[in-house]
């Protein structure tokens, strides 16, 4: 008997990155790339700028250039996170239902994290 | 006769992690991914600063107070030690994407320079952010 019933075809389309296993490295290069300018630009902002007082802090954010950059920030690191994390998961989690828990946890840390962060920021305008 | 599979002869193992000579370029490529986690598992704080920024004055002196211990203060240097690690080693690992910097002279050199600037401005930038 026919041990399974795949086709040469979609055995091979199974085995293999099928032209989108590229994208998500992409997306890491990119992502990494933004954060190198944006995440500097926010800590040296931190640095310079009076954020005990919570009036001058939201004063900050009010700036429409510091919450553009802020926003392009918290989106992608986020996403660079979740790429990353990603990674390390399906590397070292061998057990099936571990690393679907765990890709679970991470795209809610993930997703979930960037969204509450955008929203706190956009009210605070 | 009959052939045995590969994965089931009896080969000798590849060197395991425990007996493996530690060498800059496995270390600081495990180091990569450990502060990369460390950090992405710290983002809550970021949530946290967000939130409470947009929740009222309250909240977010109580936010900013969680850093004003020295449990606070040790993981802000954790973090910003991290964070120019991951910082540099990435650079370094953008200019190999553009194939810049493979051999192991470059590769030794490049990592000692990574070191040194995560714990230079690393140590820089938290003695800035904690007085």
């Amino acid at each position: 008997m026919q041990a399974d019933f795949k086709s040469p075809y979609k055995k091979a389309t199974g085995a293999g990155s099928n032209r989108a296993g590229l994208s998500h490295w992409v997306a890491q290069k990119f992502t990494a790339v933004a954060n190198v300018v944006l995440t500097l630009f926010f800590f040296l902002a931190l640095l310079g700028g009076d954020f005990d007082s919570r009036v001058s802090a939201i004063a900050f954010f009010r700036h429409p250039v510091n919450c553009g950059l802020t926003a392009f920030m918290i989106g992608s690191v986020f996403y660079h996170a979740k790429l990353g994390l990603t990674m390390v998961a399906e590397d070292y989690i061998s057990c099936k239902a571990g690393l679907v828990g765990a890709l679970t946890a991470v795209n809610l840390l993930c997703y979930g994290g960037a969204a509450i962060c955008l929203v706190s920021l956009i009210s605070l305008l | 006769m009959t052939i045995k599979p590969s994965h089931k002869v009896n080969r000798p193992l590849s060197p395991h992690l425990t007996v493996y000579k530690p060498q800059i370029s496995s270390v600081m490529s495990i180091l990569h991914r450990a502060t990369g986690v460390f950090m992405a598992l710290s983002l809550p704080l970021a949530m946290c600063f967000f939130v409470s920024l947009a929740r009222g004055r309250e909240s977010y002196e109580a936010f900013l107070s969680f850093f004003d211990g020295l449990f606070g203060a040790l993981l802000t240097l954790a973090l910003v030690v991290s964070y120019f690690y991951h910082l540099a080693n990435g650079v370094r690992h953008l200019c190999w994407d553009a194939g810049y910097g493979y051999d192991i002279e470059t590769m030794s050199r490049s990592g000692q320079f990574v070191f040194g600037v995560a714990a230079a401005a690393g140590v820089v930038f938290w003695l800035l952010l904690i007085f």
